[in-house]
Formats: structure tokens, C-alpha cells, sequence
């Protein structure tokens, strides 16, 4: 059976909270375990920050739309924004063993997204950027 | 997010509990910022409360880590819960660990 949902995002003051609650909400009622939705509600924050606050340019409309479908224990994010040309997959891999005193203060986002995703893909449609994420998870 | 704050004379501790996402981050890095301000010397912040912790919460952290370190302080995390510690663990940050006494 297939569960779907679209919600969608235009950078207002208090629309992520209210998407968090619903995203907690549609994984609840698919009896998405707990450690495949966290990772998922993070690779979503990360990249829908990344997404509106740097995505467009000042007076341009935002716009982002998030659909969830839950697929034979899988759960698929996409997330398609209106926005400049973007692809997070370029960010270069994070060595996570740098001291602190050297760590670079960016990138840790893609990183995070990359360790907690099963699987991760861009394009580029229609003037829209489009990330597909795919987290796994073992049968209730 | 809630964060309690307690300070005895320049040891300030932060408690921080709830979800640290990009505008928990931007309160962390306020607090963070004040108990400085006040002139703290060693910044303990208690995770044990946090259900949710994004990157902007961990550069919060790494950004303070480092200015308290320039001037010769101390900021520490403490009692991180298991969200807070997988997160802090994935990024390369146990270095910022100590056990609250």
C-alpha cells in the first residue's frame, strides 16, 4: 500500500513548525519507526534551510513544495524548489576526524543528510530544483 | 526550545532542552553570546534535554567552542541525550564532551 501526502513551503514565519508537526503527523499514521523519521525530519531541515533562506533572490517568491510517500517500508522525501540552480550533492564529503580548533564551519548539513539517507539524487526540471531521499526501514 | 540558564560568578551552565533547529540555533547562539557578554570563563551546555539537533546548532556551538577558546575559556557540552549524541558523534564533535561532576 502507498501512503502520499504534498505540503508547501514559502519561507512564511512559522510555516516549518507547522510542517514539522505535520511531517511527525503523517509518519505517525504510516507507522514510520522513530529513527527513520528523525532522520529523515533532519535531512529535511537542513535542506529546506538551505533551500529558502539561500535560494532565491531578495523580492523573488519562494515557493517549495515537500511531498512524502511511504512505499514498502520505505520512506520517500522529495523536495522541489523554485529556486536558483542548486545541487547539494556537489558539497565535497566532510572529514569528520578535523580537530575542532580546524573545523570548517559549513558543510555539515550535506553531510548529516548523506549519514542519515539511504539514498540521495538531484536534478534539475522545469527551472525547479528537485532532491529525492530515500530512508529505509524494517517492517512494524 | 527552552533553555534555563544559571551562572555562579564566571561558571554559566546552559540548559538546553527541546529542538535545536535553525531557529533554536539562533536562540542557542543568542544565550550563548549573553553568558560571553556577562563575562563567563567556562560555559557548560546541558543537552540532556534536546530531542532535535541540526547543523546550525553544532556550528552555534563550534563558533562559541572557538571564541571561548581564543580568550582563554572553556565551553563544554554535558549529558548530551541520544538524539544530541549521535548527532554530536556523526559531526566529529566528542572533543566538546566532558562529564558533568
Amino acid at each position: 500500500m502507498s501512503y502520499h501526502v504534498t505540503f508547501i513551503l514559502s519561507g512564511a514565519t512559522g510555516e516549518r513548525r507547522r510542517f514539522v508537526e505535520a511531517f511527525e503527523e503523517f509518519c505517525r499514521t504510516n507507522l514510520v519507526p522513530d529513527a527513520a523519521r528523525q532522520a529523515a525530519d533532519l535531512a529535511l531541515e537542513e535542506h529546506l534551510t538551505n533551500a529558502l533562506s539561500y535560494g532565491f533572490d531578495p523580492g523573488v517568491a519562494k515557493h517549495a513544495s515537500v511531498q512524502l510517500d511511504v512505499v514498502e517500508n520505505c520512506l520517500h522525501v522529495e523536495v522541489a524548489d523554485t529556486g536558483k540552480p542548486f545541487n547539494p550533492l556537489d558539497a565535497p564529503p566532510v572529514d569528520i576526524s578535523v580537530p575542532l580548533e580546524e573545523k570548517p564551519i559549513g558543510g555539515l548539513g550535506v553531510h548529516l543528510m548523506r549519514k542519515f539517507m539511504d539514498e540521495l539524487s538531484y536534478t534539475r526540471a522545469d527551472g525547479r530544483n528537485i532532491l529525492r531521499m530515500t530512508k529505509r526501514f524494517a517492517a512494524n | 526550545m527552552i533553555i534555563q540558564k544559571t551562572a555562579i560568578g564566571d561558571t554559566h551552565e546552559l540548559a538546553v532542552s527541546g529542538r535545536v533547529d535553525g531557529e533554536g540555533a539562533n536562540e542557542l547562539e543568542i544565550a550563548l553570546l549573553h553568558a560571553i557578554s556577562a563575562g563567563a570563563k567556562r560555559i557548560t551546555v546541558d543537552m540532556s534535554g534536546v530531542t532535535f539537533l541540526c547543523s546550525a546548532g553544532l556550528r552555534a556551538l563550534l563558533q562559541y567552542w572557538r571564541q571561548m577558546q581564543n580568550k582563554g575559556g572553556i565551553l563544554q557540552v554535558c549529558s548530551p541525550s541520544a538524539e544530541a549524541m549521535t548527532l554530536l558523534g556523526t559531526s566529529g564533535f566528542k572533543d566538546m564532551l566532558i562529564q558533568k561532576s
